[in-house]
Order: C-alpha cells, then sequence, then structure tokens
C-alpha cells in the first residue's frame, strides 16, 4: 500500500471506522434477511424494497442537511449512534411480523445512510490523488469488517439465536462512533442560515456528468433489487427456514473472504492499471457476463449465488472506489449527491421495486426470466457509463479553473465605430499612435479608408509609411497633395514619394522626377522608370550602369527597385532579385521581396535567410508561397546533415508552415528518428503549431510513444539527479554542481517536451495551464490536475496504457525517493553520485559525459584520474 | 472571458504603439491576456512589499512611484509601471499612486513570460529595445564604477575546456538566471579571443556581430562616462544585447580574454531555453533600475 507520511493516523482510523460500520451491518443484515424470510417468505421482499426506498427518499435530505451544519465526521458519529440505538431497540422488541418488516428497512436504510456518510468523510480528507492510492486499501477495511461480522454471527448462531446478532451489531456501530470523532474533518463550508437547497432536477439535469452518474447508479439500484431477489428467492426455495441464517452467515463469511482477497490483491492495481474510468466499467461488465452465464444455466443455484456475491462484492469494493474517484471533480459535491442518492438510487430503487412487482403479478417470473432481466440491465448500465470519460475529463478542466483553450488568434475586424477611432488616431499628434492605426488599417486590407489628407502631417516616418500604403494600394485620390513631397526637405520622403507614384504607374510624375534638382530622385525615377517599360538593363544587375553612383552601404536605388520588383512580378524579377540578395546588406530586402513574387530558383536563398533572425519570418512565408517545390526542397533539407547548423534548426518549424499532412509526416520522422536534440525539439514545436493551428491528423501511437519515450527520459534523469541529492559534502563541488544544475535543467526540460506531446495529442485543452497546475499550492488543484491528465492520456486508445503508467510516474505527487524507488523497473537508477557519475560518463549526451567524466577525474573516481584543472579561486561556490 | 471587439482594438491600438514590431499571433495572444484597469486619482495601482505579480502599461492619466527617502518616479502615457521589480522577480520596492484619473493595461508576469517562452521573436525585440534603452540612458547618466571588478571565474589562459567555459559563461551577469542547460549549450558554439592592452575589438580584428564577454582583464567603454567593465560584464555593456556592434566603443585597459557568441546563435537559442530571455530582462532590469535611481523619470 502507498501510504506517505503525514496519511497514517487518518488512513487508519478511517479503516477502523468502515471496518466496525460494515462489520455491525454484516450482522444486522444477517439477522435481517434470516428473520424476513423465515417469517415473511420472499414474496414480501418486493414491498421491503419500496419501503425501504421511500423512507430513504425522506431521510436522505435530512441525513445531507446533517453533514452541511455539523460537518462530514460529526453527521456520521450522530447516525452511528442512532444505528447503534435502534439495532439494540430492535434486539429488544418481539419479533412480530410488523417488526421484521420495519427491521429490514431499518438495516437497508441505516447502511444506505451511514456508507454515504463515510465516502463523503473519505472525500473530504483525501484528495482525488490520494483517493486514486488509499480509496482501495480503505474499501478493504469495510470488507475486512464485513468478514470478521460474519465470522462472528456465524459463531454466535452456534451456540444462540439469530436476535443476538442485532446486539453485537448494536455495539460495533457504538464503537465505530467512538473512532470516528477522532478523525480530524474540514469544518462545515457553509453557516445553518446560508444553507443552499438540494439542487431541483431541473439544475442537476444540466450537469451532464452529474446526470450519467445519476443515469447509473439508477440503473445500478434496479440491477440490485432484481438480483437481491433471485437469490433471495433461490434461498428460500432451497432452504428451510431453520438453515437460512446459518446459510447467510456462511455466505457472507465466503463471499467477504473472496472479496477481501480481490481488495487488497486486486484493487489497486486495477486502478492503476485501468483508471479510474475503466474501474467504474468493471462491476457492470463482470455482472453482465455473470448475467449470460446464470441465464444459460437455467438459473442454476450456484450460479445465482455468484450473480448476488459478485453483485455485492463488485459494487462495495471496485464500484465504489471508482464511484468516490468519479464525484472527486464534482463541485458542491455534497449537494449533488444528495440529489443523486435522493432522485436516482433511492427513486431508482422504488421503481425497481415497483418494477419487480409488476413482473411478479403479470408475468411468470422464473428464475431464467429474472436472470435475462438482470443481465439486460447489467449491459444497460454498462453502455451508460462507457459515454462518461469526455463530460468526467471536462469536469476537471472546469475544476483546474480553466475551460477548453478557446483561442480567438485572429484580429477583429472593423466596424464603423472602430475605423472611426482607427481615423482619429491618424490625426493625433503621436507618431507611434498614428503609425499603428496606419498599419492597423493597412492589415486589414483598409488603406482605402486612410485619409489623403494624412499627407499633410510634418513627420517623415508618418509619411513615408502612409506613401508606402497609397503606393500598393493602386489608388490616386493622394496624388494632388502628393505631388509636393517630391519636394520635401526629407530625402527618404522624396524616395518615398517617388515610389508611389512608380507603383501606381504615374509616368509623368516619374517623368518630372526624373528632372528634378536632387541626384538621388531623379536616380529614382529613372530606376522606376526602368522598371516599368522592361528596360532593365542585361548583366548582373549589380553592375548596372544604373547603379554606378548608388554606392556605401544603404544602396537607396537598389532598394528601391527590390520594392518595386517585389510588387510587379515580370519574368525577370526573380534572377535580378538573386543577383541583388548576393550583396549581405540586401539579402533582407530581397527575402522581403520574394514574398510576394518569384519562383523556385529563390528556394537556396530562402533557406539560407532562415538562418537570420530578421529574415526569417519572410523567409518562411516565401517558402511556403512557393508550394510543393519549396516543400519538397525542405523536407529534403532536414534530413541533410551537412547544412549549416543555423539553417537547420530552423526547418522544422518552417516545414510546419505549409500546414499539409506531408509535413506531418515529415515532422514525425524527425521527431522519431532525429538524434539532434534541438532539431527534435523544434520538430515538436513544429508539430504543436500545426495542431493548434489546424485539424490536420497527427498519428496519436506516434504521440503516445514519444510520451513514453520522453516520460521515461525524465525519469532517467531525475533518477540521476537524485543521486546526487543525497551525495554529501562532495555534492557542493563546483565539478558535480554543474553536472547536478545540468541534469535538474534537463528533468525540466524533458518535463515541458511531455506537456507539448500532450498539447499535440489534446489540441482543445490548455496543458500548459494543467502542468502549471500541478505545483499549485492547492492541494486539491495538484490533485486535480495529475487526474486530468491521467484521463487525457487514457483516451489515447490503445497506447494509451504504457503512457499514462509513464506519465503518472512523471506528475504524481511523490517524494523523490518513491519516484525513483518506482522508476527502477523503467531506466536505470544509480545507487549514489558515484555510480550516476559513472553512467554519467558514457551518456549519449557529449557534453554531459565530458562534464561527468571531468568531475570523476578531480575526484578521483575514475579509471587514470588527472590531477585537478586548476581554477581560481579554486573552489567556486556552487 | 469574453472581450468586445471594440476593446481588443484599443489594446491592439496601444500595443503597436508600444511595441512597433509586434504582429500576428503574438499580437492576438497579448491583445487577450491585457485587462483594462480604471483608477482614480488619488488611489493606489500596487504597494511597496506585495508579490509583482501583474505590470501595467499606462494608456492615460499619471501614475507616480514612491518610497520613503527616494526621489518619486513619475510615469504617463505609454509607459510601463512596475516591469522593473517583476522582472527581477522581487517584491514591489515602490508604491505605485495615481495622481490623475487613470487608464491601464494589466499583464501578468506569468502570461507575459509565457509569451515569451512560446514566440523567440517577441523575447527578442522585448530584450533588444530593453537593451537599447539602458544603453541610451547609460550613454548620458554618470554612472560610477563598482568599485573592485569580479574576479575571474578561470585564470588560467586558454584554450578553455568546456568545463572553464561553462564556469565563464555561469560569471555572465545576462545569464545569471539562465539555468545550466542554456549556458552549457552556449558554451558549444562560444569561441574565446583576445585583447591587448588599448586594442578596440576592431583593432584585434573581432567581428562585431558576436556577443563577447569578459573573461579576464578590464575594459572601459567610450561614451559612458568612464565607467569600466571586467569578468562576466558584456564588452560594450547592456547596449551589446541590442546591437553587439556597441562593443566597438570597447577599450582594453589591461590584457583581456574574452569569449565570444554570435549573436544570432544567442537568439536562436533563446528560443529553446526560455530562461535565456527572463535573465537578460532580469539583468537589463537591474541596469536600469541603477541609471533611473540617477536620473528619475518625470513622466
Amino acid at each position: 500500500m502507498d501510504l506517505r507520511p503525514g496519511e497514517g493516523s487518518g488512513f487508519f482510523r478511517a479503516f477502523a471506522v468502515l471496518s466496525l460500520t460494515i462489520g455491525g451491518h454484516t450482522l444486522l443484515e444477517t439477522a435481517r434477511d434470516a428473520l424476513f424470510l423465515a417469517r415473511l417468505g420472499p414474496e414480501r421482499l418486493t414491498l421491503v424494497y419500496v419501503a425501504a426506498a421511500a423512507g430513504a427518499l425522506a431521510l436522505t435530505p435530512v441525513a445531507t442537511r446533517l453533514v452541511k451544519l455539523t460537518g462530514a465526521r460529526n453527521a456520521l458519529v450522530v447516525t452511528l449512534l442512532v444505528a447503534s440505538f435502534g439495532a439494540a431497540w430492535f434486539r429488544v422488541r418481539p419479533p412480530s411480523a410488523a417488526l421484521v418488516f420495519a427491521l429490514y428497512v431499518f438495516a437497508t436504510l441505516s447502511a444506505t445512510i451511514l456508507i454515504a456518510q463515510f465516502w463523503q468523510l473519505a472525500s473530504k480528507v483525501f484528495s482525488a490523488s490520494q483517493g486514486r492510492r488509499l480509496f482501495g486499501p480503505l474499501a478493504a477495511g469495510g470488507v475486512l469488517g464485513a468478514l470478521v461480522g460474519a465470522a462472528v454471527a456465524t459463531q454466535l448462531l452456534q451456540v444462540t439465536d439469530v436476535r443476538s446478532l442485532l446486539s453485537v451489531a448494536a455495539l460495533a456501530y457504538f464503537a465505530a462512533s467512538l473512532v470516528a470523532t477522532t478523525i480530524e474533518s474540514p469544518p462545515p463550508v457553509v453557516a445553518s442560515v446560508e444553507l443552499g437547497p438540494t439542487p431541483a432536477p431541473p439544475q442537476m439535469f444540466r450537469e451532464r456528468f452529474v446526470v450519467r452518474l445519476a443515469a447509473m447508479a439508477a440503473i445500478a439500484s434496479i440491477t440490485s433489487v432484481f438480483v437481491d431477489y433471485l437469490f433471495k428467492l433461490r434461498v428460500s426455495s432451497q432452504m428451510s427456514s431453520a438453515e437460512l441464517a446459518p446459510f447467510f452467515a456462511r455466505y457472507q463469511l465466503v463471499m467477504n473472504a473472496g472479496l477481501l482477497l480481490l481488495q487488497v490483491g486486486v484493487t489497486g492495481r486495477l486502478v492503476e492499471r485501468l483508471g479510474v474510468l475503466g474501474l467504474v466499467l468493471l462491476p457492470p461488465s463482470l455482472l453482465t457476463w455473470t448475467g449470460v452465464a446464470t441465464v444459460l444455466s437455467r438459473g442454476a443455484f450456484g450460479a445465482v449465488v455468484a450473480l448476488k456475491a459478485g453483485d455485492a462484492a463488485l459494487r462495495n469494493s471496485l464500484g465504489r472506489v471508482g464511484t468516490e474517484l468519479l464525484w472527486a471533480p464534482v463541485e458542491d459535491q455534497t449537494r449533488f449527491r444528495a440529489a443523486v442518492d435522493v432522485v436516482a438510487t433511492r427513486g431508482a430503487q422504488a421503481l425497481g421495486g415497483g418494477l419487480l412487482l409488476l413482473v411478479l403479478t403479470r408475468a411468470n417470473a422464473t428464475p431464467t426470466a429474472l436472470a435475462a432481466l438482470c443481465t439486460c440491465l447489467s449491459a444497460a448500465w454498462l453502455a451508460i457509463g462507457i459515454g462518461i470519460r469526455p463530460r468526467y475529463v471536462e469536469l476537471f478542466r472546469r475544476a483546474l479553473g480553466r475551460g477548453s483553450l478557446e483561442r480567438n488568434l485572429t484580429l477583429p475586424e472593423l466596424d464603423l465605430n472602430a475605423v472611426e477611432m482607427l481615423v482619429e488616431s491618424l490625426a493625433r499628434p503621436g507618431i507611434e499612435e498614428a503609425l499603428a492605426a496606419l498599419n492597423m488599417l493597412a492589415e486589414r486590407q483598409r488603406t482605402r479608408l486612410i485619409p489623403a489628407l494624412i499627407l499633410y502631417r510634418q513627420e517623415p516616418a508618418v509619411l513615408v509609411r502612409a506613401l508606402e500604403l497609397f503606393g500598393e494600394s493602386g489608388r490616386r485620390d493622394w496624388v494632388t497633395i502628393g505631388e509636393r513631397l517630391i519636394d520635401h526637405e526629407n530625402p527618404d520622403v522624396q524616395r518615398a514619394a517617388v515610389r508611389a507614384f512608380g507603383l501606381i504607374g504615374d509616368d509623368a510624375m516619374l517623368e518630372r522626377a526624373s528632372r528634378h534638382p536632387s541626384a538621388s530622385v531623379r536616380a529614382f525615377a529613372l530606376v522606376y522608370l526602368a522598371e516599368r517599360r522592361g528596360h532593365l538593363p542585361d548583366g548582373n544587375a549589380l553592375a548596372w550602369e544604373l547603379f554606378r553612383d548608388d554606392t556605401g552601404p544603404a544602396h537607396p536605388l537598389k532598394r528601391a527597385l527590390i520594392q518595386a520588383l517585389g510588387l510587379q512580378a515580370s519574368p525577370e524579377a526573380t534572377r535580378v532579385l538573386l543577383e541583388l540578395g548576393g550583396l549581405p546588406e540586401l539579402a533582407g530586402d530581397v527575402t522581403r521581396a520574394l514574398v510576394r513574387t518569384g519562383d523556385s530558383t529563390a528556394i537556396p536563398f530562402l533557406m539560407e535567410r532562415l538562418a537570420v533572425a530578421e529574415d526569417r519570418a519572410a523567409a518562411r512565408a516565401a517558402l511556403v508561397r512557393l508550394g510543393e517545390p519549396a516543400e519538397d526542397a525542405l523536407t529534403k533539407a532536414v534530413l541533410d546533415r551537412s547544412l549549416s547548423r543555423r539553417i537547420r534548426i530552423h526547418l522544422p518549424v518552417t516545414v510546419a508552415g505549409f500546414e499539409s499532412a506531408r509535413a506531418v509526416r515529415s515532422l514525425l520522422e524527425l521527431l522519431h528518428d532525429s538524434n539532434e536534440g534541438l532539431v527534435r525539439y523544434k520538430a515538436l514545436r513544429g508539430l504543436e503549431r500545426i495542431a493548434l493551428g489546424t485539424s490536420l491528423p497527427i498519428s496519436v501511437p506516434t504521440i503516445a510513444a514519444e510520451i513514453v519515450k520522453n516520460g521515461s527520459e525524465y525519469l532517467r534523469l531525475f533518477s540521476l539527479a537524485y543521486a546526487f541529492d543525497t551525495a554529501g559534502p562532495v555534492r557542493a563541488r563546483t565539478e558535480v554542481a554543474v553536472v547536478r544544475e545540468l541534469l535538474e535543467d534537463k528533468v525540466e526540460q524533458s518535463r515541458g517536451r511531455l506537456a507539448r506531446l500532450l498539447q499535440i495529442a489534446h489540441r482543445s485543452d490548455d496543458i500548459k495551464t494543467v502542468f502549471s497546475a500541478l505545483r499549485a499550492p492547492d492541494r486539491v488543484r495538484r490533485a486535480h490536475a495529475v487526474e486530468f491528465l491521467d484521463a487525457l492520456v487514457r483516451s489515447l486508445g490503445r497506447n494509451s496504457l504504457e503512457a499514462a503508467g509513464v506519465l503518472r510516474l512523471v506528475v504524481d505527487e511523490l517524494p523523490p525517493a518513491e519516484r525513483v524507488r518506482r522508476a527502477a523497473g523503467l531506466v536505470p537508477t544509480p545507487r549514489d553520485a558515484r555510480e550516476a557519475l559513472e553512467l554519467l560518463s558514457e551518456d549519449a549526451d557529449r557534453l554531459l559525459s565530458e562534464l561527468a567524466r571531468h568531475a570523476r577525474q578531480t575526484l578521483g573516481w575514475g579509471r587514470g584520474s588527472t590531477p585537478p584543472i586548476a581554477l581560481v579561486p579554486s573552489e567556486l561556490p556552487a | 472571458m469574453i472581450i468586445s471587439d471594440n476593446d481588443r482594438l484599443l489594446r491592439e491600438l496601444l500595443l503597436r504603439t508600444l511595441f512597433q514590431s509586434i504582429t500576428g499571433e503574438s499580437l492576438a495572444r497579448m491583445t487577450e491576456l491585457l485587462v483594462p484597469r480604471a483608477l482614480a486619482e488619488g488611489e493606489t495601482l500596487f504597494t511597496e512589499g506585495e508579490p509583482s505579480e501583474r505590470f501595467w502599461f499606462v494608456v492615460e492619466g499619471k501614475v507616480r512611484l514612491e518610497r520613503e527617502g527616494v526621489a518619486p518616479w513619475l510615469f504617463g502615457p505609454r509607459s510601463v509601471v512596475g516591469s522593473l521589480d517583476a522582472f527581477r522577480d522581487r517584491p514591489y520596492t515602490r508604491t505605485a499612486r495615481v495622481l490623475t484619473e487613470a487608464h491601464f493595461l494589466e499583464l501578468r508576469r506569468s502570461d507575459w513570460l509565457d509569451l515569451l517562452d512560446d514566440d523567440a521573436l517577441i523575447a527578442r525585440q522585448t530584450i533588444q529595445s530593453f537593451a537599447g534603452r539602458v544603453h541610451e540612458m547609460a550613454r548620458r547618466v554618470p554612472l560610477q564604477n563598482d568599485g573592485e571588478l569580479p574576479h575571474p571565474a578561470v585564470a588560467t589562459p586558454g584554450p578553455f575546456s568546456t568545463y572553464q567555459k561553462i564556469l565563464i559563461l555561469r560569471q555572465a551577469q545576462f545569464l545569471e538566471s539562465a539555468g545550466m542547460q542554456a549556458v552549457a549549450s552556449l558554451t558549444a558554439l562560444a569561441s574565446e579571443h583576445e585583447l591587448a592592452v588599448g586594442q578596440r575589438p576592431a583593432d584585434a580584428g573581432l567581428r562585431l556581430d558576436r556577443l563577447y564577454v569578459i573573461v579576464t582583464g578590464r575594459v572601459e567603454v567610450e561614451g559612458t562616462h568612464g565607467r569600466e567593465r571586467g569578468p562576466g560584464d558584456l564588452l560594450g555593456g547592456p547596449g551589446a544585447l541590442q546591437d553587439p556592434a556597441a562593443a566597438a566603443e570597447a577599450r582594453a585597459l589591461v590584457p583581456t580574454v574574452l569569449l565570444g557568441i554570435h549573436q544570432q546563435d544567442y537568439y536562436d537559442l533563446v528560443e529553446e531555453h526560455p530562461q535565456l530571455s527572463s535573465s537578460a530582462l532580469r539583468y537589463l532590469a537591474t541596469a536600469l533600475e541603477r541609471l533611473v535611481e540617477l536620473e528619475p523619470p518625470q513622466a
């Protein structure tokens, strides 16, 4: 059992309370069944089911109110005392038919309320993650109590009559109440005056998850009523009155012994292996199969007993643990559970009783027919349970305080008000604001709304940007105001004006500018005229006569031509642009021009520009525009190790820009096969970008396999780093500290990669936030995050089991030593720092192995150690 | 939270006004993350000692950052308040009081760091514009030397082993909180250089597309009021993060050993190791704070 420091006291007290409570109930139940069947016969069972359900309908709200008013622990103590008194009362009264009937109702009601209150208390004392570990063993306490209760009943019945069991039951309940007072429980959440009402059914039905839970609880209850009746029918037809009590005691003994084995040996592992949802589906699955076997055996006594034992055992062990864990993410659990208890469970019991009565009065209900009905009900229970996963995940999502990742990464469109606001901004004095407004209008293709009057502003930056936009828009309403700007005092504005006239094809203005007093303006005009008339000279563009005077790093004329060619594609454009791009200072301008024009001959140039941060976005856009030939070239290049590292590391994200199935395949291959960490990381980023920006399918098995690989790497690095935590004074040595810190960073890095992989697998969830919640100060929030991730990973299909196991080990709240101990089966776990350094010195990571070898040598731990490198000061602080 | 299109446009306009080059997805994400806030005259935006989980863009109005015994800092529209503490990950060191009715856009520090983590371009632009501001102020404000320069991490002459390079880069102030993995990755890309007494980088044939970390020795940076830089400093000071050519103004006062990292490599690694950007911002915030203490902002 995985019991952690600080949990022991609470757990064992809860264990004792449940053992005593169920022990008492087993004694009570044995007496109840024997007395009822002996005195009233099975035909009255239908009435008692209905009566018990009606009683529960009346009492559950009272019990719920009690929990809210006094807290879960105190409510349980009160109910245990009442149950104790009730059992003692039935012991001292003569067993009339009415009293036996009332005893049956009392035993059923007390068990129902006590068990519900106990688990409510447990879910308050333990978080969802603790519950996953501890609810299984805790439920074993109930089974142990039932086993002891059954054993006591068997022994007592050999020396005394069945009613004496009631006295022992009363004592057990009383003892349970005493132990329960020692459990530390959170106080009640609200004062009595603030108590909210139990949610009305319509409100409850809005919670789809709760509706499913309610439906499952209802069908489980109806199934149980039918199974119980079938069982008692067969028992009463098979046994004499005197044999009933010893039979029920033995049945309880054997059934609970089997259940204890199941609980201790299987439940914990099943929770880890199947997850909460798998666990919840197990009881209806097994009941369905047992039901089929009972039908096929025509209701044989053994098969019926197995069916009843299966129902009782599974519902109170695996089913109970699963249901408790399912409730974990439900906010305002107490109210909703009360509603489910009242509306679903008790209502369904009453309905089950009524249905049974109907079946018995209208048809010849043979054991085979009843078994068939039980089978159908179990199958329906299973069918409803199968659809619960998405709602369960949704609930955790909500509990973590973040809805699904609603991305609105598009910029809003402009309505009339917005346009008005932006146009007003154009008139404001601030240059930055005017430029921002110009850019916002331009990006939304609303350049035509920019008033030509903006050209009356004084600031060169604003004028240049406005002229750029007017030129590219093809508008002509600004020409009259713009003409004067050719004579502006600022050369940048002059050139921008010539460029704008060139772009709108105003040859007359270009001619005028070609006679301008400024040599720069004249040259600009000539360049645009030549470009417009298609009279570009032959030969290498860098050697053209046109550019004879265009010297110095600015190259204004060449830049003007590059801009013009970028906007007005011509057959010669790519050749000329690439020739001009041969000059390093023009390469950026050429890259930006190639975003709009150019053919596949530009691909090698554009790939080289990926290495330059300032040009990367433009180069990517240009490559994506070129389509298939560029994608071909890039997917080949990602595997080309001879390519410069600076280019290679940017290829995966560039490939992602194509947003195609081929890009996905290529990135998955890289992620799987590349032996360069940074390239794999970039492939991961590229896939994440595709996952978040498109609906292209990404192979789930590959991602699940990567989760296993990265999770295992996390555990390997974690185990290595942990070896240094317990290394004593050596830990502080700089040589060791460097290795340790590097390992710790790598641990974080692999955790981050796991988050990205999960993000790819679950595009609509904000996985980053969930991972942040794993480190939240709030224990409940942390536990919700763990469960949420577990549920997400388990939905990855066939490959999910291994991935869930590894991920659980990574994200679960475990003391470091325990995480390392558990990781031992998956990855090498060094015993100490010395062994860790030995392992690391052979690590595939060249840097890590070099540093580990150095540390071993300096510490004298390696073979053929050399003297330490001289450092000043010799021991730097870690 | 659903934000109306008009609100988003207002935020976009402000963001574009503050960051000329912000575009696309980063811009859209920022507009989603910003929360508008309005305060009346006399109200407090944050108090000294509170955890610095947020910082604010001033849209309208004036704010005074005050602390007992020191000159107040005044901020007006289009400035950012609270960021120095947030970048240094420490509680607010001043109380921010609104002087005239003010409108802010609030950003959580963690959201901002997430954005830098996801968008290397924004990270780069932020570092560069911040570094540019520090550089420009360093040229204007006469900041005294810190006294004795730190001891070098490695005093032996090169060539350096990987381990030694790690020790050297670990001492670099702009990498102080970058984490060992980031430092180790930079180590693999770092090369050794030397400056003789009186030499400038150009004299030693050093290319000015690299960030040079001083390993041993001492340099003086022209135009920064005789300020000297030593082991762990960037040649050229914080401004080198904006433009490595800032190192051109440095002159070796004693024989000086340097480790050079191509600027492109540094910013490429920012994408993989986001701590590099938070560490650089922390370094720049420290440098800027020392400068603004001498020349308090006056709105």
